[in-house]
């Protein structure tokens, strides 16, 4: 780009003409910028003076983006981390009563099918495990699986391999129920007995007490981590009462990541091993504000921070001097997506004390929780089970 | 012509005029309101029914308790003949265009059709749900708007030069080898690598000196852990260091894909793997270069499957086989495969190749 309309470029952004391609982020520019050499004024006269030069390498295609792409935009925005911290379903989901069906049928299908069970390699003849062996199979009708339920594949009804409307045969509650019946387990499996066996049900007391603050609530299905903050004095009541994935502002030049990890722990507590999938955003909200509102506070450059800045970013600061504005239209939050390995969630170690209560909510619930813009935001980045 | 169709017709007109359109029988044992006025009121007529036609018919569930196909097979008086009710499909397949087609190879009565899948793996729910989300946030890489890749040369090179043998020659390998590795493309959602197939393979020495009986054993346990039927390969080459003999019974394969598959590896991740001691994990130097990877199982090891344990003793000692397993994936690099198996639970050590 020459020169002169580059110039032209800056009378327009700043006037607020710019073209639609000031959305990208600082750090893209960053990358950008870094893939072309910087040049300033004099060297881009010298370049307009010497007639052949070969283009600036650059990945950019010719709509043109660059040093050149404003540093004003339109709006400001105060950038925010978020961060999705979820619990994998544990168990798997309760199957269809279709699916059930259809395996079942295939089983008995395949029951018909295949070579008889050679039970004289896993049974010795005579001995009292093969007696058993051989009663339970006659109590199941003379078949050797234990998941078809009452069905001989080699009788003349075998045809009946169909269950009716309604039946259990196939439930695969029912099978286990079975399978612990014939080993002679039944006080130990239905948690009447030792009540370390309690954990095997699907079902918690955190569901009975339908408890949201739990983690072993819902086992089939991912958790996700919401909290509500405390009233603050200027907000109105019903956007004090909306649930939220845990946020907060950038401090310095921290990433993503970083200030994910710093909001996770100073609001929610240390006492949750957790791991954060990738280094990149999975999704975004963006608030706007009725009527501009005073920014955060920049915070003071540290030493440290001062050294690690790079001379590309001293220059960009120096071309764009007011970086945080008195003033902000709106908030952009960035999510990025955590796991909780271990641990719980700890309000008493809240540094801010503005958080006021915290859940574990699945995807249905989270969308009764939340604000509906806020839903419409946030639903695709939240898995389906 | 027409005046005799007339003429019939007029006929008939004046026929039904002095008969009345219903005969005698049926205008005495016909009811009118007078004759329904009339009759007394306690004597109920035997042919009327005492429920009412309009209650509709009994509940469906009722129905579907009373349902019994049983019982209303061995009711019937006499059986229907077989061609009524068995379908034969035609034992070969005489074309498209031949009256009698074969059913497709999933309807049951298919010669081809094989039964399954008999559960949904807990391991393909677990990859579906928690594992292609994670793979895909893992390797997003961004791009802002506008961005263009650097463009690179073609990889297969042309041959430039005056000679007139580079006319029509096909193209030049790449540059440092004539392997032309998988591109790999950024991962989207419409290609995370998934686990594709896994083989296995057993290579057994001693049934080149020992007799055949190793190779059966080999092949009980294999099938046992698999639910597959293994298949044989024998030696192509005479070997003589290794002992090798052309022609003779080495080694077995066993190719799984889909549920065996997910059941084969969620055993082996969850039930063997941890039963190994003083195991590292997987080398970190495997692979193909393409996605696949392969390590190996000592004897324990398959003892140590649930099928074999069970009984152990069945099995002839120190006969029970080790194992290669192959994973292939859908990824188009080592790097990418390695990652989804860390996911799935298979730990790796010691340096990384990619």
């Amino acid at each position: 780009m020459a020169p002169r309309s580059r110039g032209a470029k800056r009378i327009a952004d700043a006037l607020g003409f710019s073209t639609p391609n000031n959305h990208v982020c600082l750090s893209c520019r960053q990358a950008l910028a870094l893939s072309r050499p910087q040049r300033g004024y004099a060297s881009a006269a010298a370049t307009a003076k010497s007639t052949v030069e070969a283009p600036p390498i650059t990945q950019l295609s010719s709509a043109g983006l660059g040093p050149e792409a404003s540093p004003h935009p339109k709006s400001s925005f105060t950038i925010k981390a978020g961060v999705v911290l979820s619990r994998p379903p544990l168990i798997t989901p309760d199957p269809h009563p279709f699916e059930t069906a259809y395996y079942l049928y295939q089983r008995r299908l395949n029951e018909r099918l295949a070579l008889p069970f050679t039970q004289y390699f896993y049974y010795k003849r005579g001995t009292p495990a093969f007696e058993q062996w051989r009663k339970n199979r006659q109590e199941r009708g003379g078949a050797a699986a234990r998941d078809i339920g009452k069905y001989n594949a080699y009788t003349p009804d075998a045809w009946n391999d169909e269950v009716l409307v309604g039946d259990e045969t196939g439930s695969p509650a029912k099978l286990v129920e079975k399978l612990v019946a014939e080993e002679n387990r039944a006080d130990e499996f239905t948690g009447n007995g030792d009540p370390k066996f309690a954990g095997l049900k699907r079902r918690t007391d955190a569901d009975e007490q339908n408890d949201q603050r739990s983690l072993e609530r819902s086992l089939s299905r991912t958790l996700y981590l919401l909290v509500k903050h405390k009233k603050v004095p200027g907000q109105s009541q019903e956007e004090s009462e909306l649930w939220k994935f845990p946020s907060g502002t950038l401090l310095g030049h921290e990433g993503l990541k970083q200030a994910a990890q710093r909001i996770l722990f100073t609001s929610l507590g240390e006492n949750m091993n957790t791991f954060f999938v990738g280094n990149h955003p999975v999704g975004h909200y963006v608030a706007r504000f009725a009527s501009p509102k005073p920014g955060p506070i920049p915070p003071t450059p540290t030493q440290k921070s001062i050294e690690s800045e790079s001379t590309l970013r001293k220059q960009e600061m120096a071309q764009a001097p007011e970086q945080h504005p008195t003033l902000v239209d709106g908030e952009k939050t960035f999510f990025m997506k955590a796991r909780i390995l271990a641990g719980q969630a700890d309000l008493q170690a809240n540094q801010a004390k503005d958080i006021e209560d915290f859940r574990w909510l699945s995807k249905d619930e989270i969308e009764k929780a939340v604000h509906p813009d806020y839903w419409v935001k946030v639903k695709n980045m939240l898995g389906t089970q | 012509m027409a005046e005799s169709s007339l003429s019939l017709r007029l006929a008939r007109t004046w026929r039904s005029f002095i008969k009345p359109s219903v005969c005698n029988r049926c205008l005495q044992t016909r009811r009118t309101l007078a004759t329904q006025t009339t009759a007394s009121q306690g004597q109920r007529d035997a042919d009327l029914e005492e429920s009412s036609s309009l209650a509709g018919p009994p509940s469906a569930a009722s129905r579907a308790n009373d349902f019994d196909p049983l019982r209303i097979a061995k009711s019937r008086k006499r059986q229907l003949v077989p061609s009524r009710y068995q379908f034969r499909s035609p034992k070969y397949y005489r074309g498209p265009l031949h009256p009698h087609q074969p059913p497709p190879p999933s309807d049951p009565a298919s010669r081809e059709f094989v039964p399954g899948p008999f559960s949904s793996p807990r391991l393909e729910q677990a990859y579906h749900n928690i594992i292609a989300p994670d793979f895909m946030t893992m390797c997003y890489q961004h791009t802002p708007p506008g961005f263009r890749p650097s463009q690179k040369g073609p990889r297969l090179r042309p041959w430039l030069g005056d000679s007139p043998y580079f006319q029509n020659r096909p193209l030049r390998g790449p540059r440092g080898g004539d392997v032309l590795r998988l591109l790999r493309k950024p991962i989207t959602f419409r290609n995370i690598p998934m686990i594709e197939r896994v083989t296995l393979h057993a290579y057994v020495k001693s049934a080149l000196t020992s007799g055949s009986s190793f190779i059966h054993v080999a092949g009980m346990a294999l099938q046992a852990i698999t639910n597959q039927r293994v298949v044989i390969h024998e030696a192509r080459t005479n070997e003589a260091s290794w002992g090798l003999i052309k022609g003779k019974t080495v080694s077995m394969t066993t190719d799984l894909k889909g549920e065996d598959m997910y059941h084969f590896l969620g055993k082996m991740i969850n039930v063997v793997l941890p039963r190994i001691k003083d195991w590292n994990g997987v080398r970190a130097t495997t692979g193909d270069n393409s996605g696949n990877l392969t390590f190996g199982l000592d004897p324990e090891a398959v003892a140590a499957f649930p099928e074999i344990e069970t009984n152990y003793d069945a099995y002839p000692g120190k006969m029970i086989p080790g194992l290669h397993v192959t994973i292939h994936t859908t990824a188009t690099c080592d790097k990418d495969a390695r990652l989804l198996l860390q996911q799935i639970g298979i730990p790796f050590y010691g340096k990384v190749v990619d």
